[in-house]
Protein backbone atom coordinates (compact mmCIF):
# COMPACT_ATOMS: atom_id res chain seq x y z
CA UNK A 1 0.00 0.00 0.00
CA UNK A 2 2.74 2.40 0.74
CA UNK A 3 4.67 1.72 -2.16
CA UNK A 4 1.84 2.98 -4.61
CA UNK A 5 1.45 6.01 -3.17
CA UNK A 6 4.02 6.84 -5.75
CA UNK A 7 2.72 5.48 -8.42
CA UNK A 8 -0.44 6.72 -7.87
CA UNK A 9 1.26 10.23 -7.96
CA UNK A 10 3.31 9.55 -10.89
CA UNK A 11 0.16 8.52 -12.80
CA UNK A 12 -1.78 11.37 -12.09
CA UNK A 13 1.54 13.70 -13.17
CA UNK A 14 1.69 12.07 -16.27
CA UNK A 15 -2.21 12.46 -16.25
CA UNK A 16 -2.10 16.10 -15.84
CA UNK A 17 1.00 16.80 -18.17
CA UNK A 18 -1.10 15.50 -21.02
CA UNK A 19 -4.28 17.21 -20.35
CA UNK A 20 -2.09 20.42 -20.09
CA UNK A 21 -0.12 19.98 -23.06
CA UNK A 22 -3.35 19.70 -25.23
CA UNK A 23 -5.11 22.29 -23.97
CA UNK A 24 -1.70 24.12 -25.07
CA UNK A 25 -1.73 22.31 -28.24
CA UNK A 26 -5.39 23.44 -28.99
CA UNK A 27 -5.02 26.89 -27.54
CA UNK A 28 -2.40 27.52 -30.03
CA UNK A 29 -4.24 25.75 -33.09
CA UNK A 30 -6.73 28.14 -32.16
CA UNK A 31 -4.67 31.08 -31.98
CA UNK A 32 -2.76 29.96 -35.12
CA UNK A 33 -6.27 29.84 -37.01
CA UNK A 34 -7.95 32.63 -36.05
CA UNK A 35 -4.28 35.02 -36.64
CA UNK A 36 -4.98 33.45 -40.34
CA UNK A 37 -8.71 33.96 -40.42
CA UNK A 38 -8.27 37.49 -39.28
CA UNK A 39 -5.09 38.42 -42.31
CA UNK A 40 -7.53 36.03 -44.36
CA UNK A 41 -10.01 38.62 -43.60
CA UNK A 42 -8.03 41.42 -43.87
CA UNK A 43 -6.49 40.40 -47.13
CA UNK A 44 -9.25 38.86 -49.44
CA UNK A 45 -12.76 39.18 -47.88
CA UNK A 46 -15.19 36.61 -49.67
CA UNK A 47 -14.00 33.27 -51.18
CA UNK A 48 -10.48 33.58 -50.17
CA UNK A 49 -11.81 34.21 -46.72
CA UNK A 50 -14.54 31.31 -46.85
CA UNK A 51 -11.74 29.20 -47.67
CA UNK A 52 -9.71 29.58 -45.43
CA UNK A 53 -12.43 29.39 -42.67
CA UNK A 54 -13.26 26.13 -44.32
CA UNK A 55 -9.63 24.89 -43.91
CA UNK A 56 -9.36 26.40 -40.63
CA UNK A 57 -12.77 24.56 -39.47
CA UNK A 58 -11.35 21.60 -40.97
CA UNK A 59 -8.11 22.18 -38.73
CA UNK A 60 -9.16 22.79 -35.43
CA UNK A 61 -11.33 19.86 -36.12
CA UNK A 62 -8.71 17.12 -37.00
CA UNK A 63 -7.07 18.65 -34.07
CA UNK A 64 -9.87 18.06 -32.07
CA UNK A 65 -10.15 14.67 -32.79
CA UNK A 66 -6.17 14.42 -32.37
CA UNK A 67 -6.71 15.65 -28.62
CA UNK A 68 -9.50 14.23 -27.66
CA UNK A 69 -7.43 10.61 -29.38
CA UNK A 70 -4.48 11.67 -26.78
CA UNK A 71 -6.79 12.67 -24.26
CA UNK A 72 -8.48 9.06 -24.57
CA UNK A 73 -5.02 7.71 -24.90
CA UNK A 74 -3.73 9.12 -21.63
CA UNK A 75 -7.07 8.30 -19.77
CA UNK A 76 -6.20 4.75 -20.78
CA UNK A 77 -3.21 4.45 -19.97
CA UNK A 78 -3.82 5.86 -16.85
CA UNK A 79 -6.47 3.26 -15.45
CA UNK A 80 -3.93 0.58 -17.13
CA UNK A 81 -1.45 2.17 -14.45
CA UNK A 82 -4.52 2.39 -11.57
CA UNK A 83 -5.08 -0.92 -12.29
CA UNK A 84 -1.67 -2.38 -11.87
CA UNK A 85 -0.74 0.01 -9.53
CA UNK A 86 -3.97 -2.09 -7.36
CA UNK A 87 -3.10 -4.81 -8.28
CA UNK A 88 1.05 -5.17 -7.14
CA UNK A 89 -0.16 -3.66 -4.19
CA UNK A 90 -2.94 -6.48 -3.26
CA UNK A 91 -0.27 -8.93 -4.22
CA UNK A 92 2.48 -6.93 -1.94
CA UNK A 93 -0.48 -6.88 0.87
CA UNK A 94 -0.81 -10.40 0.69
CA UNK A 95 2.62 -11.88 -0.15
CA UNK A 96 4.13 -9.58 3.27
CA UNK A 97 0.62 -9.34 5.05
CA UNK A 98 1.43 -12.26 7.09
CA UNK A 99 4.41 -11.99 7.41
CA UNK A 100 4.31 -8.48 8.89
CA UNK A 101 1.38 -9.96 11.59
CA UNK A 102 3.95 -13.13 12.53
CA UNK A 103 6.53 -10.45 13.01
CA UNK A 104 4.86 -8.00 14.91
CA UNK A 105 3.29 -11.21 16.94
CA UNK A 106 6.68 -12.07 17.32
CA UNK A 107 7.82 -8.73 18.62
CA UNK A 108 5.18 -8.19 20.84
CA UNK A 109 5.47 -11.57 22.59
CA UNK A 110 9.51 -10.65 22.85
CA UNK A 111 8.58 -6.83 24.14
CA UNK A 112 6.16 -8.85 26.49
CA UNK A 113 8.63 -11.16 27.74
CA UNK A 114 11.63 -8.41 27.96
CA UNK A 115 9.13 -6.54 30.23
CA UNK A 116 8.18 -9.26 32.40
CA UNK A 117 11.49 -9.95 32.68
CA UNK A 118 12.09 -6.03 33.59
CA UNK A 119 9.62 -6.08 35.63
CA UNK A 120 10.76 -9.53 37.69
CA UNK A 121 14.57 -7.73 37.92
CA UNK A 122 12.94 -4.40 39.09
CA UNK A 123 10.77 -6.37 42.15
CA UNK A 124 14.08 -7.87 42.53
CA UNK A 125 15.91 -4.99 42.25
CA UNK A 126 13.74 -3.34 44.68
CA UNK A 127 13.71 -5.98 47.50
CA UNK A 128 17.55 -6.00 47.21
CA UNK A 129 16.96 -2.26 47.94
CA UNK A 130 14.70 -2.21 50.73
CA UNK A 131 16.60 -5.02 52.55
CA UNK A 132 19.87 -2.95 52.21
CA UNK A 133 18.07 0.44 53.06
CA UNK A 134 16.63 -1.36 55.94
CA UNK A 135 19.95 -2.97 57.25
CA UNK A 136 21.79 0.46 56.80
CA UNK A 137 18.88 2.23 58.83
CA UNK A 138 19.20 -0.69 61.65
CA UNK A 139 23.21 0.52 61.55
CA UNK A 140 22.37 3.72 61.65
CA UNK A 141 20.10 4.07 64.39
CA UNK A 142 22.57 1.67 66.64
CA UNK A 143 25.29 3.92 65.94
CA UNK A 144 23.22 6.69 67.01
CA UNK A 145 21.77 5.15 69.97
CA UNK A 146 25.50 4.16 71.44
CA UNK A 147 26.82 7.91 70.36
CA UNK A 148 24.06 9.34 72.19
CA UNK A 149 24.25 7.04 75.41
CA UNK A 150 28.31 7.95 75.39
CA UNK A 151 26.63 11.23 74.99
CA UNK A 152 24.81 11.08 77.90
CA UNK A 153 27.12 9.26 79.97
CA UNK A 154 29.57 12.22 79.14
CA UNK A 155 27.81 14.86 79.80
CA UNK A 156 26.45 13.48 83.22
CA UNK A 157 29.73 12.91 84.47
CA UNK A 158 31.16 16.45 83.33
CA UNK A 159 27.86 17.60 84.99
CA UNK A 160 28.51 15.69 88.19
CA UNK A 161 32.38 16.89 88.44
CA UNK A 162 31.46 20.37 87.68
CA UNK A 163 28.67 20.35 90.69
CA UNK A 164 31.27 18.40 93.18
CA UNK A 165 33.63 20.94 91.99
CA UNK A 166 31.11 23.92 92.56
CA UNK A 167 30.31 22.76 96.01
CA UNK A 168 33.71 21.89 97.00
CA UNK A 169 34.41 25.74 96.22
CA UNK A 170 31.25 27.01 98.19
CA UNK A 171 31.88 24.61 100.85
CA UNK A 172 35.25 26.05 101.15
CA UNK A 173 33.75 29.34 100.54
CA UNK A 174 31.45 28.48 103.58
CA UNK A 175 34.33 27.43 105.79
CA UNK A 176 36.34 30.74 105.32
CA UNK A 177 34.06 32.82 105.98
CA UNK A 178 33.16 30.94 108.86
CA UNK A 179 36.70 30.74 110.03
CA UNK A 180 36.97 34.87 109.54
CA UNK A 181 33.62 35.63 111.32
CA UNK A 182 34.95 33.48 114.39
CA UNK A 183 38.41 35.16 114.36
CA UNK A 184 36.54 38.37 114.36
CA UNK A 185 34.18 37.37 116.96
CA UNK A 186 37.65 36.58 118.96
CA UNK A 187 39.03 39.99 118.35
CA UNK A 188 36.10 41.48 119.57
CA UNK A 189 35.95 39.29 122.56
CA UNK A 190 39.37 40.24 123.51
CA UNK A 191 38.64 43.84 122.59
CA UNK A 192 35.80 44.15 125.03
CA UNK A 193 38.25 42.40 127.92
CA UNK A 194 41.05 44.81 127.15
CA UNK A 195 38.29 47.68 127.52
CA UNK A 196 36.57 46.54 130.41
CA UNK A 197 40.01 45.63 131.88
CA UNK A 198 41.28 49.24 130.94
CA UNK A 199 38.14 50.80 132.90
CA UNK A 200 37.80 49.04 135.82
CA UNK A 201 41.75 48.96 136.38
CA UNK A 202 42.41 52.21 135.99
CA UNK A 203 39.74 52.59 139.08
CA UNK A 204 41.09 49.90 140.99
CA UNK A 205 44.80 50.04 140.64
CA UNK A 206 47.33 51.96 142.73
CA UNK A 207 49.66 54.37 142.10
CA UNK A 208 51.78 51.50 144.53
CA UNK A 209 50.46 48.81 142.85
CA UNK A 210 51.55 50.11 139.64
CA UNK A 211 55.07 50.75 140.72
CA UNK A 212 55.57 47.14 141.87
CA UNK A 213 54.49 46.20 138.44
CA UNK A 214 56.91 48.48 137.32
CA UNK A 215 59.91 46.91 139.89
CA UNK A 216 58.39 43.30 138.70
CA UNK A 217 59.18 43.96 134.88
CA UNK A 218 62.44 45.52 135.78
CA UNK A 219 63.44 42.32 137.65
CA UNK A 220 62.14 40.43 134.45
CA UNK A 221 64.20 42.75 132.22
CA UNK A 222 67.37 42.63 134.35
CA UNK A 223 66.95 38.28 134.52
CA UNK A 224 66.26 38.16 130.55
CA UNK A 225 69.16 40.48 130.32
CA UNK A 226 67.49 42.62 128.51
CA UNK A 227 68.84 45.58 130.02
CA UNK A 228 72.96 46.32 129.44
CA UNK B 1 86.02 68.31 135.00
CA UNK B 2 82.66 68.24 133.02
CA UNK B 3 81.89 64.85 133.86
CA UNK B 4 82.28 65.50 137.62
CA UNK B 5 79.63 68.01 136.81
CA UNK B 6 77.48 66.02 134.89
CA UNK B 7 78.14 62.86 137.75
CA UNK B 8 77.07 65.52 140.49
CA UNK B 9 73.72 66.72 137.97
CA UNK B 10 72.98 63.66 137.80
CA UNK B 11 73.42 62.24 141.15
CA UNK B 12 69.80 63.02 142.23
CA UNK B 13 68.18 63.19 138.77
CA UNK B 14 66.76 60.10 137.08
CA UNK B 15 64.92 61.16 134.59
CA UNK B 16 66.42 62.35 131.31
CA UNK B 17 64.13 65.15 130.93
CA UNK B 18 63.94 66.92 134.28
CA UNK B 19 67.86 66.41 133.99
CA UNK B 20 67.86 68.50 131.22
CA UNK B 21 65.07 70.94 132.68
CA UNK B 22 67.54 71.23 135.59
CA UNK B 23 70.38 71.90 133.32
CA UNK B 24 68.61 74.51 132.12
CA UNK B 25 67.80 76.00 135.10
CA UNK B 26 70.92 76.10 136.69
CA UNK B 27 72.20 78.04 133.58
CA UNK B 28 69.89 80.10 133.86
CA UNK B 29 71.02 80.80 137.45
CA UNK B 30 74.69 81.08 136.65
CA UNK B 31 74.30 83.10 134.06
CA UNK B 32 72.63 85.59 136.06
CA UNK B 33 75.32 85.08 139.22
CA UNK B 34 77.94 85.72 136.02
CA UNK B 35 76.24 88.76 134.30
CA UNK B 36 73.58 90.33 135.89
CA UNK B 37 75.38 90.94 139.27
CA UNK B 38 78.48 92.40 140.15
CA UNK B 39 79.12 91.29 143.86
CA UNK B 40 78.83 87.09 142.29
CA UNK B 41 78.90 84.80 145.61
CA UNK B 42 78.07 81.55 145.27
CA UNK B 43 74.48 80.49 147.05
CA UNK B 44 74.26 79.52 150.45
CA UNK B 45 77.10 81.85 151.77
CA UNK B 46 77.03 84.28 154.79
CA UNK B 47 73.66 86.62 154.90
CA UNK B 48 73.26 86.13 151.28
CA UNK B 49 71.70 82.90 150.68
CA UNK B 50 68.39 84.72 151.06
CA UNK B 51 69.34 87.30 148.39
CA UNK B 52 70.43 84.45 146.24
CA UNK B 53 67.21 82.15 147.55
CA UNK B 54 65.11 84.89 146.13
CA UNK B 55 67.36 85.47 142.68
CA UNK B 56 67.08 81.55 142.13
CA UNK B 57 63.38 81.53 142.23
CA UNK B 58 63.35 84.72 139.27
CA UNK B 59 65.23 83.33 137.19
CA UNK B 60 63.50 79.47 138.27
CA UNK B 61 60.31 80.61 138.24
CA UNK B 62 58.69 77.94 140.41
CA UNK B 63 59.94 78.26 143.88
CA UNK B 64 60.16 74.77 144.92
CA UNK B 65 60.66 72.89 141.65
CA UNK B 66 64.59 73.29 141.11
CA UNK B 67 65.42 75.50 144.03
CA UNK B 68 65.88 72.42 146.64
CA UNK B 69 67.73 70.65 143.91
CA UNK B 70 70.28 73.78 143.08
CA UNK B 71 70.54 74.75 146.50
CA UNK B 72 71.73 70.58 147.41
CA UNK B 73 74.03 70.85 144.54
CA UNK B 74 76.44 73.54 147.55
CA UNK B 75 78.51 76.45 146.97
CA UNK B 76 82.23 74.50 145.95
CA UNK B 77 79.63 73.13 142.76
CA UNK B 78 79.65 76.66 141.46
CA UNK B 79 83.05 77.87 141.81
CA UNK B 80 83.68 75.46 138.57
CA UNK B 81 82.06 78.23 136.53
CA UNK B 82 83.72 81.77 134.95
CA UNK B 83 82.31 84.00 132.20
CA UNK B 84 85.21 82.10 130.20
CA UNK B 85 83.84 78.65 130.33
CA UNK B 86 80.47 78.83 131.65
CA UNK B 87 79.01 77.91 127.74
CA UNK B 88 81.38 75.67 126.77
CA UNK B 89 80.69 73.82 129.79
CA UNK B 90 77.24 73.99 129.49
CA UNK B 91 77.23 72.78 125.84
CA UNK B 92 79.16 69.80 126.99
CA UNK B 93 77.05 68.75 130.32
CA UNK B 94 73.89 69.48 127.48
CA UNK B 95 75.77 67.19 125.47
CA UNK B 96 76.64 64.02 127.87
CA UNK B 97 72.78 64.45 129.24
CA UNK B 98 71.54 64.04 125.46
CA UNK B 99 73.97 61.39 124.78
CA UNK B 100 72.96 59.11 127.33
CA UNK B 101 69.89 56.56 126.00
CA UNK B 102 67.97 56.42 128.81
CA UNK B 103 65.16 53.66 129.30
CA UNK B 104 62.02 54.11 128.24
CA UNK B 105 59.26 53.55 130.85
CA UNK B 106 55.83 52.61 129.31
CA UNK B 107 52.57 53.64 131.88
CA UNK B 108 49.24 53.37 132.05
CA UNK B 109 48.95 56.66 133.77
CA UNK B 110 50.98 59.30 134.97
CA UNK B 111 53.60 58.46 138.04
CA UNK B 112 55.19 61.49 139.76
CA UNK B 113 59.02 61.63 140.17
CA UNK B 114 59.04 61.34 143.76
CA UNK B 115 57.36 57.71 143.03
CA UNK B 116 59.73 56.92 140.60
CA UNK B 117 62.83 58.05 142.31
CA UNK B 118 63.37 54.08 143.64
CA UNK B 119 62.96 53.44 140.75
CA UNK B 120 65.66 55.12 139.30
CA UNK B 121 68.04 54.56 142.37
CA UNK B 122 67.31 50.98 141.72
CA UNK B 123 68.68 50.93 137.71
CA UNK B 124 71.72 52.90 139.38
CA UNK B 125 72.53 50.33 141.20
CA UNK B 126 72.03 47.42 138.74
CA UNK B 127 73.47 50.01 135.63
CA UNK B 128 75.63 52.44 136.58
CA UNK B 129 75.85 56.11 137.84
CA UNK B 130 74.46 57.84 134.93
CA UNK B 131 71.76 55.79 134.10
CA UNK B 132 68.72 57.39 132.92
CA UNK B 133 64.91 56.80 132.65
CA UNK B 134 61.97 57.94 130.89
CA UNK B 135 58.45 57.17 130.73
CA UNK B 136 55.54 57.43 128.33
CA UNK B 137 51.69 57.41 128.74
CA UNK B 138 49.73 54.54 126.99
CA UNK B 139 46.46 53.45 128.90
CA UNK B 140 46.67 50.41 126.27
CA UNK B 141 48.72 48.64 128.29
CA UNK B 142 45.89 48.79 130.83
CA UNK B 143 48.38 47.80 134.21
CA UNK B 144 51.97 46.98 134.38
CA UNK B 145 54.59 48.44 132.04
CA UNK B 146 56.67 47.93 128.66
CA UNK B 147 60.31 48.69 128.64
CA UNK B 148 61.95 49.94 125.52
CA UNK B 149 66.02 50.16 125.54
CA UNK B 150 68.00 50.46 122.48
CA UNK B 151 65.41 50.43 119.98
CA UNK B 152 63.88 47.08 121.29
CA UNK B 153 60.72 46.77 123.15
CA UNK B 154 60.19 44.53 126.06
CA UNK B 155 55.92 44.27 126.82
CA UNK B 156 55.07 43.21 130.53
CA UNK B 157 52.13 44.87 130.67
CA UNK B 158 48.69 42.85 131.30
CA UNK B 159 47.63 43.49 127.44
CA UNK B 160 50.84 41.44 126.34
CA UNK B 161 49.60 38.88 128.78
CA UNK B 162 46.32 38.85 127.67
CA UNK B 163 47.97 38.46 124.04
CA UNK B 164 49.71 35.75 125.63
CA UNK B 165 46.86 33.84 127.02
CA UNK B 166 44.01 35.35 124.20
CA UNK B 167 43.89 31.09 123.62
CA UNK B 168 43.46 30.19 126.98
CA UNK B 169 41.13 33.10 127.42
CA UNK B 170 38.47 32.84 124.43
CA UNK B 171 38.28 28.95 125.88
CA UNK B 172 37.72 29.72 129.49
CA UNK B 173 35.12 32.37 128.03
CA UNK B 174 33.53 30.26 125.73
CA UNK B 175 33.35 27.03 127.72
CA UNK B 176 31.37 29.38 130.10
CA UNK B 177 29.16 30.43 127.43
CA UNK B 178 27.96 26.62 126.48
CA UNK B 179 27.64 25.79 130.06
Amino acid sequence: MLNTMPELIQFTIILTVTFAAATVLLAYLYIQESQKRQKLERLSPNTALKDAQQKGQNLIHQALKKAQAIIGKAELEGIEVVAESKLSTKKFEEKYGKELEEEITKAAQAFAKYLDDLRTQGEQTQLLNQEYSKQKINEIFEKFEQNLADFLTQTEQKSVSAIDLELKATRQLIDTYKTQQLSLIDENIIAMLEKTLSLVLVNKISLKDEVDLVYEALEKAKAEKFIS
Amino acid sequence: MTDKLVDDILATTYIQIEALSRLRALKDLILVQLFASSAAAAPGVGGQVSREKVKMQEVVGSPAQHTAWLTSLGPDFYKNFTRENVYKIFEEMENAIKKIQPLVIYVPFEIPNDELTPVGEYLRKNYGKRFLIETKIDPGIIAGTALVWKGMMKDYSIRKKIADNRETILRTLKSFVKH
